[in-house]
């Protein structure tokens, strides 16, 4: 995908200041193209030490190909970058370990995380590969909230924890649609086992 | 509208496939928990309430093995061992968006097998997780009410606490307090001592349990007999003997068992009652333990909540000679405690001249 269809982040023009200011391209896993700028990427300590690393100038920003993020895919990567942009200049939280953490959902990141629960376990993913500490723990506390007021057999369902029994049924299930020979077979084993034989042979 | 097709038409099957690609089943609603990575899973858990992880962890395995590896922190977690009761109390202080959470889970005479325990739970400002908690409650009414339940002898009891224990510690973060009320035959066999890593403060009470009698009443045997039947190597920070005549000797003894370099993290041993009122003579307490007046300022000993103002002896320091630290040995009109001035205890005003009386 060239640069020039590359869909942009939607960035505050009023908010950039007059001086020239980096943005790096990167793509996604399905070769979307993103452009970030630079004190948004600062947000998330696993991009902010690559491009550390690399040492790009404003040229190779253009001339180079876009850097690969091989993990994430588009929908992804463009609501992490939206927050990004966003939350950019922000004080990044020093993540001591404690838990749980004393989070408030802003408005922005609350309409941001609107979104299925297939994408939010996505939107997490990421935030913890890109090490992105604060979109790490709102998008926690989205999850955490599902749980206010719910009954334990209601927990099981709103976070898909399977039962031991439904977990058995699972597996039985799986070993039922095995091959019929192997099925056999370790039947067979299993039998004689029982009977106290050491060898199955 | 397309036309009904009988329903043995050969076409039948064939459209409610095309049915089913046309709309495929929704995914499902619910979040994959249990497939995030690591730090999400420790961060999402530790907003759950106690109780809810605790059930959860109780059906499904698969829950029980992400808390075990993710940990939920506990701010108090004790076993209590005693002559009426067998019980775990845990609490959650205030945190983030938890409120304070406090429950118990008592073994006696429910089935750890079956059931785990059986849970009653009450949502009235607070959260309980408990069992049937007193001795004297019907069974045959308790049977009828959950046939989950199997009433065990009062030596399952400790087999069932453990369990519990085992389960619970192997979900939480917390620091174990071991509170002991009752005279075993065989203390060192109590399942307790496989978590004396984890031991943070042991108390070894006996007089507690008899609420309501004076304690110079009690008869002897209820009261101290042989100190070694206790593990001394413990790693707990905090020790506390309410027993009824322990003889100062002992007490010594102790103490000279720090001084040689042993309990290593202690920052606080306490006897309570350990002798008559009317035993006056204190020489055996620091025999051999070279013990000079003490050199720390009144408000720092204080600040270790040493209880009183008037001491029938001047508190004493002790140094060991093993890392150089020094410890406070107080003897006071009911105890005799020693305080250990760990760096953390010392202020700025760590050498100041003791005020004494």
């Amino acid at each position: 995908m060239s640069v020039e269809n590359a869909p942009v982040v939607d960035v505050d023009e009023a908010a950039i200041p007059v001086e020239k200011k980096m943005y790096y391209r990167f793509e996604s896993n399905d070769k979307k193209e993103f452009r970030v700028s630079e004190l948004a990427i600062q947000q998330s300590e696993t991009l902010n030490r690559l491009v550390e690393a690399m040492g790009y100038t404003s040229e190779d920003v253009e001339n180079k190909p876009a850097i690969a993020i091989e993990n994430i895919d588009g929908k992804t990567l463009k609501l992490v970058f939206q927050w990004c942009e966003h939350h950019k200049g922000e004080a990044i939280p020093v993540d001591d370990g404690s838990v749980p953490k004393i989070v408030e959902i802003p408005e922005f990141d609350a309409k941001l995380m609107d979104i299925d629960n297939g994408l939010l376990f996505k939107l997490i993913w990421a935030a913890d590969y890109l090490n992105i500490v604060q979109l790490l723990n709102v998008s926690c506390k989205k999850v955490a909230n599902m749980a206010q007021g719910k009954t334990p057999a209601q927990l099981r369902r709103v976070y898909l924890l399977p039962s031991d029994e439904e977990d058995e049924a699972a597996k039985r299930a799986a070993q039922e649609a095995q091959d019929p020979r192997a099925r056999e077979v370790e039947e067979e084993f299993e039998e004689r086992k029982r009977q106290g034989g050491n060898s199955f042979f | 509208m397309p036309c009904r097709l009988p329903f043995f038409s050969p076409f039948h099957s064939l459209l409610i496939k095309k049915y089913k690609w046309l709309s495929p089943p929704p995914s499902p609603k619910g979040f994959p928990l249990l497939k995030l990575p690591h730090f999400p899973l420790k961060n999402i858990i530790n907003q759950l309430e106690l109780v809810d992880v605790i059930e959860l962890t109780l059906v499904s395995t698969k829950f029980k093995n992400a808390v075990s590896s993710a940990k939920y922190i506990v701010n108090y977690f004790e076993i209590l061992l005693g002559t009426y009761t067998n019980r775990v109390k845990t609490c959650v202080f205030e945190r983030g968006d938890i409120a304070n959470q406090y429950f118990e889970i008592e073994t006696l005479r429910c089935n750890f097998e079956d059931r785990p325990v059986w849970i009653r739970r009450k949502i009235d400002g607070e959260n309980f997780f408990v069992t049937k908690t007193h001795r004297d409650f019907d069974p045959e009414r308790s049977l009828s009410q959950s046939k989950s339940q199997v009433f065990v002898s009062e030596n399952q009891e400790l087999v069932i606490l453990e369990k519990i224990v085992r389960h619970l510690l192997s979900i939480l973060d917390a620091k174990v307090t071991v509170r002991i009320t009752k005279q075993y035959e065989k203390p060192k066999e109590l399942f307790i001592w496989k978590y004396i890593q984890r031991l943070e403060s042991l108390t070894i009470q006996m007089i507690g349990d008899f609420d309501g009698v004076d304690i110079w009443e009690l008869p002897e045997s209820c009261g101290w007999k042989d100190f070694d039947v206790y593990p001394c190597h413990i790693k707990c920070r905090a020790l506390e003997f309410q027993l009824d005549g322990i003889p100062y000797q002992e007490v010594n003894k102790m103490f000279k068992e720090w001084m040689s370099g042993k309990l290593g993290s202690i920052e606080q041993i306490c006897y309570r009652f350990p002798s008559r009122p009317d035993d006056r003579n204190f020489d055996p307490i620091f025999e051999g333990l070279n013990a000079v007046p003490t050199t720390f300022s009144r408000s720092l000993v204080t600040e270790r909540q040493v209880y009183g103002t008037t001491y029938p002896a001047p508190p004493m320091d002790i140094k060991r000679a093993t890392d150089g630290l020094k410890a406070t040995i107080i003897v006071a009109k009911q105890n005799v405690a020693m305080y250990v001035w760990h760096q953390k205890f010392l202020g700025a005003e760590s050498d100041e001249e003791y005020e004494s009386e």
